[in-house]
């Protein structure tokens, strides 16, 4: 019985991408070998542990850029359109399509995986940030929601930016 | 002479939805990239900035807005909930904006109807429209003339004004 629960494993049919998995998860006595179950599933992405270069891992990767991506024709056509139509002031309509573009754009940049892209769309996105804050107590929009927006996607094309920078490569 | 008049200036119930539904889109934005192994750093400026966002919206609607305004012949007592009452004398009043809305509608909610700031505090404040009215119709009773729109309103009904000319 042990023997054809390992065979099953090594078939693959646990998940599992090839050569990543323990040689035995049933040993000799019979008794589960629970660190290497541990691990088949860890590297066969199901769980979110991503970051070991595997297929899954890849997949993962790219399904985060496909979301930045779609987040970037939203953002932009929202931030571009949206205080045009609503006829705000020139300042708000900077914050916006500076907080938008920046939050949009940093999607790109992690694609992309250009530090020199984060590090331009980290300013774009503070700029946006502040005017958004500012609106937060000011209202100059005389829009409750405009520096909430502004604000929040700001705060986002930040983090976004960072996680563009490559510090490490940065230092040498 | 007239009786003072008071005014309820309750939070706004739009406002704050907004703020925390924007604050729990970005918490959960900040638990995701946690779970995709971002950066630390990166998850958390979004985490610490939601918070920020929260604390400021919640400090916006219920710390320097108003509780009760009530406008007298001399000037406004202004009652907060945090903070000890101030009477603004008409002198000390900066601008005031006050614009009609039809809270039924969507974008009607998201206008802000009253605002007013006045020389002892950086940021204006958030009233009703009935308050910044009354404000409004009192300080040209006393004065003799309305008090100044908001430089941003101005901006704005300029510009208003530019789109239905070139209409």
């Amino acid at each position: 019985m042990s023997a054809m629960i390992e065979q099953a494993f090594n078939m693959g049919q646990h998940g599992g991408v090839g050569g990543q998995r323990p040689a035995s998860t049933v040993d000799d006595g019979g008794n589960i070998d629970l660190d290497g179950m541990r691990s088949d599933i860890e590297n066969s992405g199901l769980a979110p542990h991503v970051s070991d270069g595997s297929e899954q891992a890849e997949r993962w990767n790219m399904a985060w850029n496909i979301f930045g991506m779609v987040a970037s024709q939203i953002s932009i056509k929202f931030g571009i359109a949206g205080p045009f139509i609503a006829g705000f002031t020139t300042v708000v309509k900077v914050g916006l399509v500076a907080s938008m573009a920046g939050l949009a754009l940093s999607g790109v940049a992690i694609a992309t995986d250009n530090t020199l892209l984060g590090f331009v769309f980290l300013g774009v996105s503070a700029i946006g940030l502040i005017i958004g804050a500012k609106d937060l107590f000011a209202y100059d929009t005389g829009s409750k929601v405009t520096g909430l927006l502004a604000t929040a996607s700001g705060l986002i094309g930040i983090g976004c930016s960072v996680q563009a920078i490559d510090f490490n490569k940065m230092q040498g | 002479m007239r009786d003072e008049c008071s005014y309820e200036n309750p939070p706004d119930k739009f406002s704050l939805l907004a703020t925390a539904v924007v604050v729990a889109i970005c918490v959960m934005f900040s638990l995701i990239t946690t779970m995709a192994h971002w950066k630390r750093s990166a998850s958390a400026i979004i985490m610490i900035g939601s918070f920020t966002i929260l604390y400021i919206g919640l400090y916006r609607e219920l710390v320097i807005r108003p509780k009760v305004v009530r406008v007298g012949e001399e000037g406004i007592h202004l009652e907060y909930r945090t903070w000890k009452p101030l009477f603004v004398p008409w002198n000390g009043i900066e601008w005031v904006d006050s614009v009609p809305v039809d809270k039924s509608t969507l974008k009607g909610k998201d206008t802000v109807e009253g605002r007013m700031k006045i020389r002892v505090k950086y940021w204006p404040m958030q009233l009703t429209y009935e308050a910044a009215h009354a404000i409004q119709t009192r300080y040209a009773e006393r004065v003799g003339n309305y008090p100044p729109i908001s430089p941003s309103l101005a901006r704005r009904r300029a510009y208003e004004t530019t789109l239905s000319a070139k209409r």
